[in-house]
């Protein structure tokens, strides 16, 4: 079945419906705003919409039924997350509901599955990912932070860093090496570490838009419990990698790329250039038809790959393509903000990223959101595998060269 | 003609240079940045004593003769070292219409304060050639009320002075402003670069005749936003040169995958590309610089020409920068977003790159190769 006849199907349809609906009477109004204008949202905020998630039973609707979730399809949990995105809903922080959740639950104790599952379901245990480090960016496989086992515990002494949202974590889900032996990728482990364990230091890395969202971590000789091991030891590269496979069809981002194009559009009727708005400018026009077409022919790419999915088939490393699309679709749209908001001078008041902000705006109203967002999302193509590193998967992988 | 050799251009190079070197660490920069002000007033002076801030002020008014030639090898620098302080506004616009443009009491008063480092002036119009809603200066019997707004003035806050862009009697004209004059309200923040600048809100401010630029009218202002724009150029020139190098440096240092980055085919071709870019916007900036140092008839499209390729340039280069740089990039703490950020600035400022395409365009399709239409 074609993706776009896939999406006409009924049951499809009234399932984007009730996403809608429930976005439209149970989305706070004080968090939506906030999103939409791109200023900052604080930790309370995104438990707050967790919560609801929750209550309603999505949060992890695409778990399996046995811990707790609808066992949703990946065309549904696409579609809750494209309308949740539209909505303006909050980045529904992914660290446990979609990263550490499926890593437990897959290959987890049931002691791990006891403990951890309730509080990723409720929003009330915050994860964060310990992946990266100095030397381990792109070739993650380079990774040094060392677990050395030491009777019922392990040592785990080393940094991670690009830890997004660190400084509110309880717990941090690691990628530590427990052996040097033989290929890079078979002595990694996978390493649930409490933030609250003796020589854990968050220390906070201010990014380009002047806000904090990432973070270094430091292990300095953090005693670790054996049983916080998941799985087996030396298994921890092939549950990461299971890891991404359960997220490279969500890589498109198409919900937050058909919200920032509204506000691309509503930008362009509001600034004035030469007497007129800039949607009446033919190069806007035209550049604004190039970003919809984009996003259309993204949106049909990513269909194609649900409705596969869909049949059964899994999705391979061919879904890079959703990743290098979505993301460059993304940064054209915010860079089009920019180049707009540029007829009246670039200010950016970050104080303006304050919510409940009053004064007067210097410059555009709506300007420091949308800067900040722009900054921010020239990560887009660095972070969870550079656009450089998902190019040669799909020439290696997919075209066999 | 300027007073200046190519020699001399070679040493004043080395001086700013030398300067940033030893003086404009980062450590230096980072507490500018987050001062009250947004910029060195230390470092003015001392530029002021280096004589740098007179370097195109004419000797009679104590500068040293100099011209756009030796702006854009300052502002170059400027770019380069990411230098905060108000060069653009002061002595490329402010100075630009005072000598162009002012009476003799004005230069008399103004120039001197200027290279002598006494003074900063701001410049307000707006941010490209539209004149989306002019300040209104009305006649009264001894002078002018003018009343309107105008946004993204930089250095708006430190001025001692801001020379206005208004319309008096259906023509543009420019006033010298006292920032505290009765009607004169500043709103301040900063702008992408982090440099200081307001928006400026004129209710019924009264200006003495005395204080309006007699020789300030359009064809003043076409010069001076097309002496700006190429010093504009000069600047990201400078700072994507100064990228070029750091990421340069990145590639042939940062080790993944067991080797440096630098072999990577892909980052190579990239990293030629962006090499590419900044020798062609370096080389139209000069030579449209140099054909507006001689007053030559082709410096209108080869101005337009090193907008659009220096914006080009600079968006190329300071996305690419960041890319290649990954994570480390989009920190605060380390250099290069700083110089994206700048660059996102100075592609914008005098007119955008469509902007100057559009009037390229316009004269290319009408066969105009030099002289205006």
């Amino acid at each position: 079945m074609l993706g776009i006849d896939l999406m006409r199907d009924p049951a499809i349809q009234a399932f984007r419906a009730d996403v809608q609906q429930f976005c439209a009477t149970h989305l706070p109004r004080d968090i939506r705003d906030k999103v939409l204008a791109g200023q900052h949202l604080v930790k309370s905020d995104y438990v707050r919409w967790q919560k609801i998630l929750f209550d309603k039973g999505w949060i992890v609707g695409h778990w399996p039924r046995p811990y707790g979730g609808q066992d949703w399809t990946p065309l549904q949990r696409a579609i809750f997350d494209d309308e949740t995105s539209k909505a303006g809903a909050p980045w529904l922080t992914p660290f446990g509901v979609c990263y550490a959740g499926p890593v437990i639950y897959t290959f987890g104790s049931q002691a791990q599955k006891d403990r951890y599952l309730p509080g990723i379901r409720s929003t009330d245990t915050w994860w964060c990912q310990g992946y990266s480090e100095p030397g381990a960016g792109s070739d993650l496989a380079n990774i040094k932070t060392r677990a050395v086992r030491d009777g019922d515990h392990y040592v785990v002494n080393g940094q991670k860093t690009w830890t997004t949202m660190a400084q509110w974590a309880d717990m941090m889900f690691t990628l530590v090496r427990t052996s040097s032996e033989g290929k890079p990728q078979n002595g990694i482990s996978f390493l649930l570490i409490d933030m609250k364990t003796p020589g854990v230091t968050v220390r906070p890395i201010i990014s380009i838009d002047k806000c904090h969202h990432l973070n270094e971590v430091f292990l300095d000789d953090v005693r670790v419990p054996a049983e916080n091991l998941v799985g087996e030891e030396g298994r921890g590269w092939t549950y990461a990698k299971f890891l991404l496979n359960n997220e490279r069809l969500l890589g498109a981002e198409v919900g937050k790329s058909t919200r920032l194009l509204q506000q691309l559009r509503r930008t362009l009727a509001d600034i004035r250039d030469g007497g007129r708005p800039l949607s009446d400018d033919p190069h806007w026009r035209r550049r604004l038809g190039e970003l919809r077409a984009r996003l259309l022919a993204l949106e049909a790419v990513c269909n194609e790959y649900l409705a596969a999915a869909e049949a059964g088939s899994t999705p391979g490393l061919e879904v890079s393509a959703l990743k290098i699309m979505g993301s460059e679709l993304i940064q054209g749209i915010t860079g089009a903000m920019v180049d707009a908001l540029a007829v009246k001078g670039l200010v950016y008041q970050t104080e303006g990223l304050e919510p409940g902000w009053q004064t007067p705006p210097v410059g555009l109203p709506g300007a420091p959101g949308m800067i900040r967002e722009h900054l921010h999302d020239r990560a887009t193509t660095i972070y969870g595998g550079a656009n450089e590193i998902q190019r040669n998967i799909l020439a290696k992988a997919v075209l066999g060269l | 003609m300027s007073a200046f050799t190519q020699e001399d251009r070679s040493l004043l190079a080395d001086s700013i240079n030398r300067f940033v070197a030893d003086a404009y660490g980062p450590e230096r920069r980072a507490a500018i940045l987050t001062s009250d002000e947004g910029f060195g007033r230390a470092e003015w002076a001392t530029y002021a004593e280096l004589g740098w801030l007179g370097i195109a002020i004419a000797e009679a008014h104590g500068g040293s003769g100099g011209g756009l030639a030796e702006l854009a090898v300052l502002m170059r620098a400027a770019g380069h070292g990411l230098l905060m302080e108000p060069l653009l506004p002061t002595l490329v616009q402010a100075a630009g219409a005072l000598a162009g443009g002012g009476s003799a009491a004005q230069q008399a008063e103004w120039l001197p304060a200027i290279a002598e480092g006494r003074a900063i002036l701001a410049f307000a119009q707006d941010n490209a050639a539209q004149d989306e809603a002019p300040v209104i200066a009305e006649a009264t019997g001894d002078g002018y009320r003018l009343s309107g707004r105008r946004g993204f003035v930089l250095y708006g806050a430190a001025a001692d002075r801001i020379i206005v862009k208004a319309e008096r009697a259906g023509q543009p004209a420019l006033f010298l402003l006292s920032p505290t004059a009765p009607g004169v309200t500043l709103a301040h923040a900063r702008s992408i670069d982090d440099r200081p600048v307001s928006d400026l809100t004129l209710d019924r401010v009264q200006v003495a005749e005395a204080d309006r630029l007699p020789g300030g009218d359009a064809a003043l202002l076409e010069r001076l936003n097309q002496m700006a724009a190429l010093a504009v150029c000069a600047e990201a020139v400078g700072a994507m040169q100064a990228a070029n190098r750091l990421t340069l440096d990145y590639l042939k240092t940062r080790t993944q995958f067991g080797t440096s980055i630098g072999n990577f085919q892909v980052l190579q071709h990239r990293m030629v590309d962006m090499t590419l870019a900044a020798q062609e916007a370096a080389a139209i900036t000069w030579a449209a610089i140099g054909a507006a140092s001689i007053g030559a008839a082709e410096t209108l499209v080869l101005t337009a020409a090193a907008k659009a390729r220096s914006a080009a340039a600079a968006r190329l280069i300071g996305e690419q920068s960041i890319q290649l740089h990954g994570g480390i990039g989009m920190t605060e703490e380390y250099v290069i977003g700083h110089y994206y950020r700048r660059l996102m600035l100075l592609e914008t400022l005098f007119g955008g790159a469509g902007w100057h395409l559009d009037r390229l365009g316009g004269w290319t399709a009408a066969g105009i190769d030099g002289e205006k239409a």
